[in-house]
């Protein structure tokens, strides 16, 4: 199971007042609020591990199609990253005992999170992201959709790629914020022939 | 608090986070925050955090977590007013 979020940063700035009393403890952890106060960009790290427990909610929600606004029930560990942007985290985020696997990408207008329930999903998944003024992510959808895949969510909401030929489906997370989308779905699995 | 009191209370109060404005206009019980008013799930914490301040009340975060729609958020702070 896969799931992905975006955060355009801009849009975030302007939506969001971050250091309003309560709105971090409502959202965080005391171990990550000490990481958003000590952090050197305190707002990128807040959407940061805000991205992660979004990305994994979109993995629980697909799996339980139980909906619940509980960020305190997502625990973030973020491993130490290289400086500068646009950088690249990872880590993990703890939900119910059960441990997800993310990489977030962070550019100075975007924060890009995608998580999986394995490592090995998580490498196996590709990701795209986009720029788009009113169309959501329907436009980099169709940029990334073969001929024979269709789109379409479940009475839950819940997003899949159906595959015209054989009638497979497959989990795809679509996300959009502001100006900026991103999608993640798992690679194709290509048929090699070797002669 | 009778509950078109309480509607009317809390559609100014979503109304800076509702992208639907729209759906606004048609505020009722059955209104979802996020399906319905399109409010950023960032944003919903902002709601939460208002309606403590409207009514002077403290929402724990097991109540928070069902807090999803107008109807929840009624029945939360009328159970935290009588608790006064």
């Amino acid at each position: 199971m896969i799931g992905n979020d975006i955060i355009d940063l801009r849009a975030a700035a302007i939506e969001s007042r971050i250091h309003r009393k309560g709105f971090l403890e409502k959202l965080f952890l005391p171990a990550e609020i000490s990481m958003i106060r000590n952090a050197a960009a305190p707002a990128v790290l807040t959407w940061l591990l805000w991205s992660c427990k979004e990305a994994v909610y979109k993995i629980v929600h697909r799996n339980t199609r139980e909906r619940r606004y509980a960020p305190l029930r997502f625990m973030c560990r973020v491993s130490i990253p290289e400086i500068g942007l646009p950088s690249s985290y990872s880590g993990t985020v703890l939900y119910q005992q059960q441990a997800y696997y993310f990489r977030s990408n962070i550019t100075t207008d975007f924060i890009h999170t995608h998580a999986a329930i394995t490592p090995q999903l998580l490498s196996d998944a590709v990701v795209f992201t986009g720029q788009q003024l009113n169309s959501g992510y329907t436009a980099l959808l169709h940029e990334i959709l073969s001929t024979d895949e269709v789109f379409y969510k479940d009475e839950d909401g819940i997003p899949y790629i159906l595959h015209h030929g054989d009638g497979r489906k497959q989990p795809v997370s679509v996300s959009h914020h502001g100006e900026h989308c991103g999608i993640m779905r798992i690679r194709n699995k290509r048929i090699d022939i070797f002669t | 608090m009778d509950k078109e009191t309480f509607i009317e209370q809390l559609r100014e109060i979503v109304r800076p986070y509702a992208k639907n404005q729209e759906a606004l206009a048609t505020i009722s019980t059955s209104t979802d925050f996020i399906n319905d008013l399109k409010i950023n799930s960032a944003n919903l914490v902002d709601v939460v955090l208002d309606v403590e301040e409207k009514y002077d009340i403290v929402i724990q975060n097991e109540e928070m977590e069902r807090m999803l729609n107008v109807q929840a958020a009624l029945d939360i702070v009328e159970a935290k007013l009588k608790e006064k």
